[in-house]
């Protein structure tokens, strides 16, 4: 058991590190008082080998793991996490392509969106709800050889600016009369195709959020991914494993955020004419966030080793992404706490983190919802 | 070294020949301080050039015939490359960017240098080595015309001939500023939180109307929001020594506050209130330095006549 | 064009602010602050691999450091250099810049002809700028520091240095050294197909037993100057609060430039 870095990753580390600091951590706020998305520095995070590191060299990745992905996103989340989510949800897609695509589409897809100048989505959620996977009233029908797609999906990261994200969409009914779903990729470009309503959201601005509207949007039919029929298990793959680390990795470079700024803030604010991390009050808190961000790392380092060894990974992911997501919103009021009036202060980040910690909730599953995932591996593992 | 074995003092003087430059009144009263009470001989060596391989090149012979224990070169951009190469072509030791001469308690001269950003300051001795070469930067040492003495000169001519290894082939001069930032009464500071080049514009209008004078830190100009080196303040910009500074959004990094320690007043306005600045300050103000710089605009903006 | 870059791994700058001296020894507590390459040298390498693309050739850098900061010289195989030597012996300890310039002038004899050797201008920490010039004089080579702009043109470069009183530009030979500036260029960020790469490049190690040096031209005693205390310097003024809102700020302000003598 080794629980350190390899030399190569802690080099990549301090690589992703040292762009996060001079081009994301001096952006960070103004991009989410503005709400802007900062989709220009995609390109410069393909350069950095960002996008691409879990994606073989043969298609323009680095060839690494999803312990170098989610250490990216650790890296970028600590400064911030709204531009992690969309780093992530791209990230999402190309590892459906990745994982259930064919040599062409990996071939033609994979390439741009490691370099970053292609945007790619995973678009399953509808205002049915998104983990009721089974509800989704999107349709793909054949007809002439091309796929008709009707439907509305909500919630979807980068939904203005994915260039081909890849749509679930009911294709059939199985022998129980159950809808069965197929992936398909989709062109931005497509006629009929085109993103509704943007959100404006409580927190991880930085990423956009909206509303995906197909209306007869026809597309070629060696667009689908995978089977006809394999869309829920492409799309509980990927949300599974790819997304639920991503949120796990976001969470946890969240509550680092905390962890860095409340030290800061109790070494360099005097009161009484001492600094208040004298204070064991003060100190009962930094020990507490602490505590959260070994243990919110240990899980999701944890986890991305399973995945990477090629091993299921949904249940660790799980557990890591309820904790960390948890812990984070815990961590960023403490932090608040902390710094008393500033807390409050816009100038502190304090506040930004708490809104995005409380914004991770949700995404890639509630918290409830890992929690009824974890208890049914739980009472089948511990019988 | 010790103080008695110096008979014969060395300044490389870089302005022209009529006049002995500030540098070398500077290293002169200071040179004299040090060695109080004793007999020695000074020379001015004066050369004008762009070329560092020429004033090498020229300082290597000079030195040569007269023999100095001590080169004192100035720590400009020329005698910063002159130094070094007469370090190895003299076989000897240079103590670079000297922010002290003393003698300690040993009787030995003791060059102090800053290291690390201007956060420590450490002595270099030259024990055997000769002549010992240092290089002060202009202004380091606050002395003036009245602290010359007697001194020999060796006037040189630039040569119309360059070197063939290093040939200099255009010279852009930047524009004299009106009033330098050594010379000024009054500074006003920015660093990087100040944000913008808007904010430096405003600066160069406030020296405008109160005579003083604009100075920056590091970030500013690498920030390329307007300032170059020239108004640069610090270990590796100027030393300055107003009777008021005024600092607005400076953190205080060694290296800048290293360049203003022997200011009158100091003042400065930051709105972390535990910037580092705030400690080497007689006054501070944690409050938005935008703010204050535009409402010293409109004040003296309106009434002229204070 | 076969470039050589020397590189200087430091404590990282940013945590100057850091930095205590031990009371007893009077040597500075370095523990805690990670070693970085030398911001300058940075711009130095990232120079030499623009060079690179506009006309191919060979990029080599070359440091002289304790063994611990190898992964330094990775760094810049990741950044895009070619090939790295290390040269790492107790001996060369406690150096000066004459005896440092020495052991790297005499490394490079070794490692064959250059057509340029770059550095950055000064290091953080000790600042000199001494390294390049005495280098280049230990070689006989042309040099010019506090270059901004390199340009190859035949026979050798066109180079801008920042003079005392604006830009010059210099005419000069090639093989030179020529120290850059940090304002010169932006770094390239290193990349995660770089560190991969890097692992293939070819790091070497030199003692002084293979570049077999005299010991009293190296290290503390090959140095004609010696270090003795360190101090910091007290900077502490008495902090009083000028005003709490900008208003009282900007009326105190204007008293005290009145006092100062300003021309209001």
């Amino acid at each position: 058991m080794d629980f350190k870095f390899t030399e190569d990753q802690e080099m990549l580390r301090e690589a992703f590190a040292a762009f996060v600091k001079e081009e994301i951590a001096p952006n960070a706020a103004k991009w989410d008082e503005e709400n802007h998305t900062p989709v220009d520095i995609m390109p410069q995070l393909g350069e950095l080998g960002v996008l691409g590191v879990f994606v073989p060299e043969t298609y323009g990745g680095v060839g690494l793991g999803h312990t170098e992905r989610v250490m990216a996103l650790e890296e970028i989340a600590r400064h911030s996490a709204g531009l992690a989510m969309m780093v992530f949800t791209h990230q999402l897609g190309m590892a459906a392509i990745l994982d259930f695509g064919t040599e062409e589409q990996k071939m033609k897809y994979l390439p741009d969106m490691c370099a970053g100048t292609s945007i790619c989505g995973l678009a399953v959620t509808e205002p049915g709800g998104g983990s009721d996977v089974a509800g989704q009233k999107t349709t793909a029908e054949m007809k002439d050889g091309r796929w008709i797609i009707n439907g509305r999906k909500c919630f979807i990261t980068n939904s203005h600016c994915a260039d081909y994200p890849v749509l679930t969409c009911k294709t059939g009914e199985d022998e129980k009369g159950r809808s069965t779903f197929s992936a398909i990729i989709i062109d931005k470009g497509t006629e009929g195709f085109m993103p509704g309503r943007e959100e404006n959201k409580l927190g991880l601005k930085g990423s956009m959020t909206g509303e995906l509207i197909a209306n007869n949007a026809s597309v070629p039919q060696e667009n689908l991914l995978g089977e006809i029929g394999q869309g829920t298990p492409i799309a509980m793959k990927e949300i599974g494993e790819v997304g639920r680390a991503s949120m796990a990795a976001i969470a946890t470079g969240i509550i680092r955020g905390c962890l860095e700024d409340s030290v800061k803030f109790a070494n360099d604010r005097i009161l009484y004419g001492k600094p208040i991390a004298k204070l064991q009050a003060i100190q009962f808190h930094v020990a507490d966030i602490r505590v959260a961000y070994e243990s919110a790392r240990l899980m999701l380092y944890k986890a991305a080793a399973v995945k990477d060894e090629g091993k299921p990974a949904t249940i660790d992911f799980g557990m890591a992404k309820y904790y960390a997501t948890d812990k984070a919103c815990e961590c960023a009021r403490k932090t608040i706490e902390l710094m008393g009036g500033y807390g409050v202060v816009n100038e502190y980040a304090a506040g930004r983190y708490m809104r995005d910690a409380l914004a991770c909730i949700s995404s890639g599953g509630t918290s409830e919802i890992q929690k009824i995932i974890i208890a049914g591996d739980t009472l089948k593992k511990y019988k | 070294m010790r103080k008695e074995e110096i008979k014969t003092v060395m300044i490389y003087d870089q302005s022209c020949a009529e006049m002995p430059g500030e540098g070398f009144c500077q290293c002169m009263g200071k040179i004299r301080q040090v060695l109080q009470g004793q007999q020695v001989n000074f020379i001015r060596l004066q050369l004008e050039t762009d070329n560092p391989l020429e004033a090498i090149n020229t300082l290597e012979q000079e030195i040569a015939k007269a023999g100095p224990e001590l080169v004192i070169i100035p720590a400009t951009a020329l005698g910063e490359e002159v130094a070094p190469a007469l370090g190895i072509r003299l076989g000897t030791g240079v103590a670079a960017h000297c922010s002290d001469i003393r003698i300690n308690e040993a009787g030995r001269i003791a060059y102090m240098v800053p290291a690390f950003g201007g956060k420590v300051i450490g002595e270099i001795f030259i024990p055997d080595a000769r002549p010992a070469v240092a290089t002060v930067k202009p202004g380091v040492f606050a002395f003036g015309r009245e602290a010359l003495g007697e001194y020999e000169e060796i006037i040189c001519q630039s040569s119309a001939i360059q070197p063939e290894q290093v040939k200099l082939i255009e010279a852009e001069e930047s524009p004299l500023k009106t009033n330098p930032i050594e010379k000024a009464d009054i500074i006003f500071c920015g660093g990087f939180g100040i944000g913008s080049a808007d904010s430096w514009t405003k600066l160069q209008r406030l020296a405008e109307l109160t005579g003083g004078a604009a100075g920056c830190t590091r970030p500013v100009v690498d920030m390329g929001w307007g300032p170059d080196e020239q108004s640069m303040i610090g270990t590796s910009g100027k030393t300055v020594r107003p009777k008021l500074y005024i600092g607005f959004g400076i953190s205080g990094a060694a290296h800048h506050l290293c360049g203003i320690s022997d200011s009158g007043t100091i003042v400065n306005i930051n709105l972390d209130d535990s910037a580092e600045s705030f400690a080497a300050s007689d006054f501070t103000a944690a409050m938005d330095a935008n703010a204050v710089i535009d409402l010293l605009l409109e004040k003296l903006e309106t009434a002229p006549v204070l | 064009m076969n470039i050589l870059v020397c590189i200087k791994p430091v404590p990282d700058p940013e945590k100057y602010g850091e930095l205590k001296i031990d009371m007893d020894t009077k040597r500075l507590i370095r523990e805690g602050i990670p070693s970085v390459v030398n911001p300058s040298d940075r711009n130095a390498l990232e120079e030499a691999l623009k060079l690179r693309e506009k006309s191919g050739g060979k990029v080599t850098v070359l440091s002289m450091a304790p063994e611990f900061t190898r992964d330094k010289l990775t760094e810049c195989l990741a950044m895009g250099a070619d090939e790295a030597f290390l040269l790492s012996d107790a001996a060369f300890g406690g150096a000066d810049t004459y005896a440092t310039s020495y052991v790297l002038a005499k490394a490079i004899e070794r490692l064959g002809a250059f057509d340029l050797i770059l550095f950055g201008n000064e290091s953080a920490d000790g600042a000199t700028a001494h390294v390049p010039v005495q280098v280049a004089e230990w070689l006989s080579l042309p040099h010019l520091c506090r270059v901004v702009e390199i340009t190859e043109e035949d026979p050798g470069f066109r180079v801008c240095r920042k003079g005392d009183g604006g830009r010059l530009v210099f005419a000069i030979g090639k093989p030179c050294v020529l120290a850059v500036s940090s304002g010169i260029n932006k770094p390239r960020f290193i990349n995660a197909m770089g560190i991969i790469k890097a692992k293939k490049k070819p790091l070497t190690v030199w003692s002084n037993e293979d570049l077999g040096l005299d010991m009293d031209r190296i290290g503390l005693q090959g140095s004609p100057t010696q270090p003795g205390e360190l101090i910091t310097p007290h900077m502490e003024r008495s902090s009083e609060v000028l005003g709490t809102d900008p208003e009282e700020a900007a009326d105190k302000l204007i008293a005290l430039m009145k006092k100062a003598g300003g021309t209001l």
